[in-house]
């Protein structure tokens, strides 16, 4: 088997060892104490409906345990859709065997797995909730208030162009902010680093200029890439004063940072980028002001006139 | 003067070194897929890695618009044409690379072009052509590349204002005008790469002031242009096939060819012409057309010509004709055009 690629088995192994057992003894039960129905008995719907659901409730295991991380909040999720896999996979054997005996074992089966199953899964969600309002905090400069898998881009983990009017029309749609702010950095002669240090270096430095300017933006804006060496900053709630101040910033901010490209040959290869900046600043309660605030703020990157439009 | 048969290239020709756009594009991959397997980014290309890396390797047309194809299946995000373009000039695969590198301005860099244009950019060649204001360059298909013809000028102009941009170390207001539609998520790579663009134009073709033709680079060595243009021996010399029609059409357009006279030209009968062209994706009619309407575009919206002017220019009986003719090119009557 590729180890690699069925990593996640192992990792978990003794829970899906536990669930296996369980299933077994279900069986065993069911074949112990059950007598099996004929086959004019069975209701093909009901194998069907209690069958699928199972596999159903089978796959969001899956997924849970290929998605996430271990840990208490994984665990809590996992075994609660494993006491309703429990649940549904009796359900699914009553169709197959009836129970001669007076005691609803059978019953006792699928009414015990399942509320505790429920329990479980609450108690999972509750946690997963303030789980994700831990990783909202630390993805908030990439994020802002949506979350769009689709565009995130694959070099900088930042979101991509058509993310941004998003996050703008959002910002339009929230009654407190009444103008918004939006500056484009382009790194200065991008192309020429490119070509002395190569592309790979290249990919490497887009990524450090993520970090530092992750750092650097205030706490409620937003950071994305645009395309290639042009990344836009959100600014909700900023006058163009303001936002040129924060523009600034990052700029001499990047302007000081030294990024360091080492191969073999030198042993210090300290180097110093510049960023140039557009900005365009937007009322949010004009709308058609807003479509062109992207065209805007690269129309003032383009002509290096440092200027807003209102 | 005929055309004869070593004078172009078909599409299934095995002519161009396998070091080329290939590699350039196959390390690209390499980069941003990680660790994929090459014989699963090979397969279904018809073509070895082994054998790419031979020094006397030439592969088809054909063969490099598959790969190309694949490498956009495996790697479908916006940016690619760019990453290619990026890398293409000056290059280190074609003898005639250093030319660009050693040139004193874009003037001799259009020369380098004009000569090598087989050679520097066998898929996608430029033309050239300059009046009092501009200089603009045309982007031809030279074998018939079909869908692949969005990215292949995409990467083709980001790749030529990019070579430029690293030659003379400024910006220049480079204009593009591009026959496809740019669809809302690549808009911002293609302003970021091209500049100042507009899409859905008749023509794929850009502009530059004719100013910047002198501007003197930095890096240019007449020395070493001269030294090196001495012993130079291009590996391919001859255009693809539609490039030398067109190139045919353009050069008469004031005798409105037909396609017996075509054939003329090229020593072979109409049917032989007309299969070939069919071979490569497209027809006689649309090539004559496309020759006229570049020409047309250019009299109207660069010289201000009148509709009658541009129609005997053309050879056509009447105006009418013209204008239908004109309509059927791209959609819009000329005077409808021009207030566009």
């Amino acid at each position: 088997m590729d180890t690699k690629k069925h990593a996640w088995l192992w990792l978990h192994q003794k829970k899906l060892f536990a669930l296996m057992l369980m299933l077994c003894g279900v069986l065993g039960i069911n074949i112990h104490l059950g007598v099996l129905k004929v086959t004019s008995e069975i209701d093909w719907w009901d194998v069907f409906g209690e069958g699928g659901s199972a596999i159903a409730v089978g796959l969001w295991m899956t997924f849970i345990l290929l998605s996430r991380p271990m840990g208490k909040v994984t665990d809590l999720l996992w075994c609660g859709l494993a006491c309703l896999f429990v649940a549904l996979f009796q359900d699914f054997l009553d169709e197959f065997f009836k129970n001669p005996l007076p005691q609803h074992w059978n019953g006792w089966i699928e009414s015990g797995f399942m509320p505790i199953g429920i329990f479980t899964l609450s108690l999972g969600l509750y946690h997963w909730h303030k789980e994700q309002q831990a990783i909202n905090q630390q993805l908030k400069k990439r994020e802002g208030k949506i979350r769009q898998y689709q565009n995130i881009d694959q070099l900088t983990q930042l979101s991509q162009a058509d993310y941004i009017q998003q996050v703008l029309d959002t910002n339009q749609a929230d009654k407190r902010h009444k103008i918004q702010a939006i500056i484009m950095l382009d790194i200065c002669d991008f192309n020429r680093f490119n070509r002395r240090y190569g592309f790979v270096q290249g990919d490497k430095l887009l990524q450090d200029v993520t970090d530092a300017l992750l750092l650097c933006i205030p706490q409620d804006s937003t950071l994305c890439r645009y395309a290639a060496d042009r990344f836009a900053v959100v600014l909700p709630n900023c006058h163009a004063p303001a936002a040129h101040k924060v523009a600034q910033q990052l700029r001499e901010m990047i302007r000081h940072c030294c990024f360091r490209y080492c191969d073999e040959t030198s042993q210090d290869d300290c180097l110093y980028i510049d960023l140039s900046y557009g900005l365009a600043v937007g009322d949010a309660h004009q709308k058609d002001n807003l479509g062109n605030l992207i065209d805007q703020a690269n129309h003032t990157l383009r002509s290096k006139q440092y200027m807003t439009f209102a | 003067m005929y055309i004869n048969r070593n004078q172009y290239q078909e599409r299934h020709h095995k002519c161009h070194p396998a070091q080329g756009q290939v590699l350039l594009l196959l390390d690209i991959l390499r980069l941003r897929l990680g660790e994929k397997p090459l014989d699963e980014i090979f397969s279904g290309t018809g073509l070895f890695y082994q054998d790419l890396l031979m020094p006397n390797t030439l592969i088809s047309a054909e063969q490099i618009f598959k790969f190309f194809k694949k490498a956009k299946r495996l790697y479908p995000q916006d940016d690619l044409p760019f990453l290619l373009g990026h890398r293409l000039w000056p290059g280190h695969y074609s003898q005639s690379a250093p030319l660009l590198s050693f040139s004193q301005n874009l003037a001799q860099v259009i020369d380098v072009f004009t000569r090598f244009g087989p050679e520097l950019s066998p898929l996608l060649q430029p033309r050239f052509f300059c009046d009092n204001d501009h200089l603009y360059v045309q982007w031809i298909d030279a074998y018939g590349m079909e869908d692949l013809t969005d990215f292949m000028i995409q990467a083709h102009m980001s790749g030529f204002i990019s070579c430029v941009r690293h030659l003379s170390q400024e910006h220049w207001p480079w204009q593009c005008y591009l026959s496809h539609k740019i669809k809302t998520p690549s808009h911002a790579n293609v302003s970021v790469n091209l500049g100042q663009f507009e899409d859905k134009r008749p023509i794929n073709v850009m502009r530059l002031p004719i100013a910047y033709m002198q501007q003197a680079f930095s890096s240019a060595s007449p020395s070493l242009f001269f030294a090196h243009e001495k012993h130079l021996t291009p590996c391919l010399t001859q255009p693809g096939i539609l490039f030398k029609i067109y190139d045919v059409l353009f050069n008469n357009i004031d005798k409105d060819l037909s396609l017996n006279d075509l054939a003329n030209k090229f020593a072979m009968s109409p049917a032989t012409l007309k299969r070939k062209i069919k071979q490569h994706n497209s027809h006689y009619k649309h090539l004559d057309d496309h020759a006229k309407l570049s020409i047309a575009l250019y009299l109207f919206k660069e010289k201000a010509w009148e509709n009658q002017q541009v129609a005997s220019y053309l050879q056509f009986k009447d105006t009418a004709n013209f204008r239908r003719a004109f309509k059927r090119w791209c959609g819009l009557t000329p005077s409808q055009w021009k207030q566009a």
